[in-house]
Parts: C-alpha cells; sequence; structure tokens
C-alpha cells in the first residue's frame, strides 16, 4: 500500500479504488484526475473522484498550483481547477523530443501530412468540420456516419499532432541541449 | 424533430475544434501513463505511431488466470464528440459523462470483450459491454454501469470490471 487510509474518508472503497490505491498515491490520483479533466472542476469534485479527503485534495492542488501544472478561476460555484495549457503542451512536446530523434519526428510529421492529404482528397472537404458537415448532408448509412465522424476527430487530433511535431522539430536542439559538466 | 445543419456536438455546439484536439491527446496521454501503474500492463503507447489517436498496450493474460499467450488493450476517448443523425446525448443513460470511450481487451485465443459508450443500434443508453469468444461469432451485448465520472477513475473500474471478467472461469 502507498496510501494512508486516513485519506479516504470514506466507508468501504469499491473494489476499483482499492485497486487504483494500491498501485498509486493520494498525491498521484489528484494529479491524474486533474490532468485528464474535461472541464473545470472544484477540490470537492476532485476529491470525491481521486478518492483522497477535501483538506489534503486542497493542499495538493494548491501545489499543483504552484508548480504551473493547473490554473485556478474562481466561479460563483467556488474556485475551479483546469490544467495549464502551456504545461500540457510542454509535456507533450517532452515526451516527443525524449522518445524521437530528429529524424524520427521528421518522418512522423511526413506521414501525418501524407494521411491528411489522403483525407481530403477521399472525402473531397479541406478539414475536419468539412468532413463532419458531410454526415449531415448526406444520407449516409449509420456505420458509415460513424466512420465519418471519428476520421473527423482523427484528423483533428493528427493536426494538433502535427503542430506539436513541427515545434519540437525547430526546437529540437533547444529543447536537447543539457549544460556541459564544469572541469 | 431536429432541423440543424450541422450534427449537435454534445455540448451544444460552441466548442473549438483545436481545443477538443488538444484535450483529447492530453486526456490520452494521461490515461497511458495511467496504464503503465497496472501491474498486468507494459508498454503503453499512443498510435499511430505515438500520434494519439488511441492509446495501446500489452496486457498479460496470464495475470488474470487466463491461459492465452498475449494480449492487447486498446483505449480510445472523445471528450466532445459529435454524434451521428438520429442519436444524441439525449439517448444516454446509466451515467453522466458526455465523451464517447471505448476499452477493449483482445487476446490471442480469439476472445475479445470491452467496454464502451458510444451509440451502438444494439443497446439503448450507449454505455455497454460486449464480448465473444472468436471472431466469426457475434458480440453479446450487456448494459453496465458506472459509478466514477472522471477520466482516470473510469479507466480503473473499466480494468476491474475486465478483471472480474476474466477470473470468472477460475472458480468452480
Amino acid at each position: 500500500m502507498t496510501d494512508s487510509s486516513s485519506d479516504s474518508g470514506k466507508g468501504t472503497d469499491p473494489s476499483y479504488v482499492q485497486r487504483w490505491k494500491e498501485q498509486t498515491t493520494g498525491f498521484d490520483r489528484v494529479r491524474s484526475v486533474a490532468f485528464a479533466l474535461q472541464e473545470p472542476r472544484t477540490a470537492g469534485w476532485i476529491a470525491d473522484e481521486a478518492y483522497v479527503s477535501e483538506p489534503t485534495t486542497r493542499n495538493h492542488l494548491s501545489r499543483l498550483v504552484d508548480l504551473g501544472i493547473l490554473v485556478t478561476d474562481d466561479t460563483s460555484n467556488g474556485r475551479t481547477y483546469y490544467p495549464d495549457p502551456i504545461y500540457s503542451r510542454l509535456t507533450a512536446l517532452r515526451e516527443l523530443v525524449n522518445e524521437n530523434s530528429a529524424a524520427e519526428l521528421a518522418e512522423q510529421a511526413v506521414a501525418i501530412q501524407r494521411d491528411i492529404e489522403a483525407w481530403k482528397h477521399e472525402y473531397e472537404v479541406d478539414d475536419p468540420s468539412g468532413l463532419r458537415a458531410t454526415v449531415a448532408g448526406e444520407e449516409l448509412a449509420a456505420e458509415e456516419a460513424r466512420t465519418r465522424l471519428q476520421q473527423a476527430d482523427d484528423w483533428g487530433s493528427a493536426k494538433y499532432h502535427l503542430s506539436l511535431l513541427r515545434d519540437a522539430i525547430d526546437h529540437y536542439d533547444t529543447y536537447t541541449a543539457r549544460p556541459s559538466a564544469s572541469a | 424533430m431536429r432541423k440543424s445543419r450541422l450534427p449537435l456536438r454534445s455540448d451544444g455546439g460552441s466548442h473549438n475544434p483545436d481545443e477538443s484536439a488538444e484535450k483529447r491527446h492530453r486526456i490520452l496521454r494521461a490515461l497511458r501513463e495511467q496504464l503503465d501503474h497496472h501491474p498486468a500492463i507494459a508498454n503503453a503507447h499512443g498510435i499511430p505511431d505515438g500520434y494519439y489517436a488511441e492509446v495501446r498496450t500489452d496486457i498479460d493474460p496470464r495475470y488474470f488466470g487466463h491461459d492465452a499467450d498475449t494480449a492487447t488493450f486498446r483505449v480510445t476517448w472523445h471528450p466532445n464528440p459529435t454524434f451521428p443523425p438520429r442519436t444524441s446525448l439525449e439517448d444516454r443513460k446509466r451515467t453522466s459523462l458526455t465523451a464517447n470511450f471505448a476499452f477493449h481487451y483482445s487476446e490471442s485465443s480469439g476472445f475479445d470483450c470491452g467496454w464502451h459508450l458510444e451509440p451502438n443500434p444494439h443497446v439503448s443508453g450507449h454505455l455497454h459491454s460486449q464480448e465473444r469468444e472468436s471472431p466469426d461469432e457475434n458480440y453479446v451485448y450487456d448494459e453496465f454501469t458506472l459509478t466514477a465520472t472522471s477520466v482516470v477513475g473510469v479507466l480503473w473500474e473499466v480494468l476491474d470490471a475486465l478483471e472480474a471478467r476474466l477470473r470468472e472461469e477460475e472458480s468452480p
């Protein structure tokens, strides 16, 4: 166990929570719930979902804000938390640079551009929203409609990933530079 | 009768597609990181070629008492899905989640099973499990419920359901 039992404040946890707690710390759970948020949420919501007490969750969240991982917004429903878009982009870039050489990144960019050109040609549209519009405009079989909508999402992801790849390629030397050891 | 020309988005149409792509990418990276915490899982990676249209990982069937050589576990997550005509969030039951997702286990024995949240003509309310003994057979569908509403909570809840399903056959 990597978690203290006093952290929960609930009765018997569901079995998935027991396994999750065996494999992660309370801080890990708060961080991962917060970093995967779909919309801004309060500390109380995050505490309930991460199975960590609310005071402890608040402490973890304020550390994550100090570290630049989360941003806050004060709303009429209280303070909400959401991933910092800059941090999110940096972690995506770091992953690309750590796992690939500059040449591999360039190959991936070429492959994604090829996919995008193929989608444009196949559906005769310029972008993902154009592809989504074809689903409403034509009488398509349900399966074809579903495929096109997923393809449109994949196209959007491909465009986003291509923007990351270009950033990583343009600044590869900067992102991989390490200080030389002094004598 | 719905009259809008474009398919409705789950959030009513105000969504910025670039933000949606960033969100999907971030969520899949968070899921990949969580997968690495599970003792039966190794080598979780974004695909195709690291770009996060989905996450795929090797998963050890023997950990769950299943006698197969290899298995994979596939994860998709669409935070702001566009629904095909004649389907919408109003059809959704048994969960407040607005995303679409699929968690799917496939074994070298031919057996596969999954926990999905997405429109499917075979089941009402979008949230369902499906399984078959081999790729030649039709899927058997079932409804299920979720406690978790956070993305990573859903992952751990589905991994627990997978473990329960695979260990079922162990008991006499």
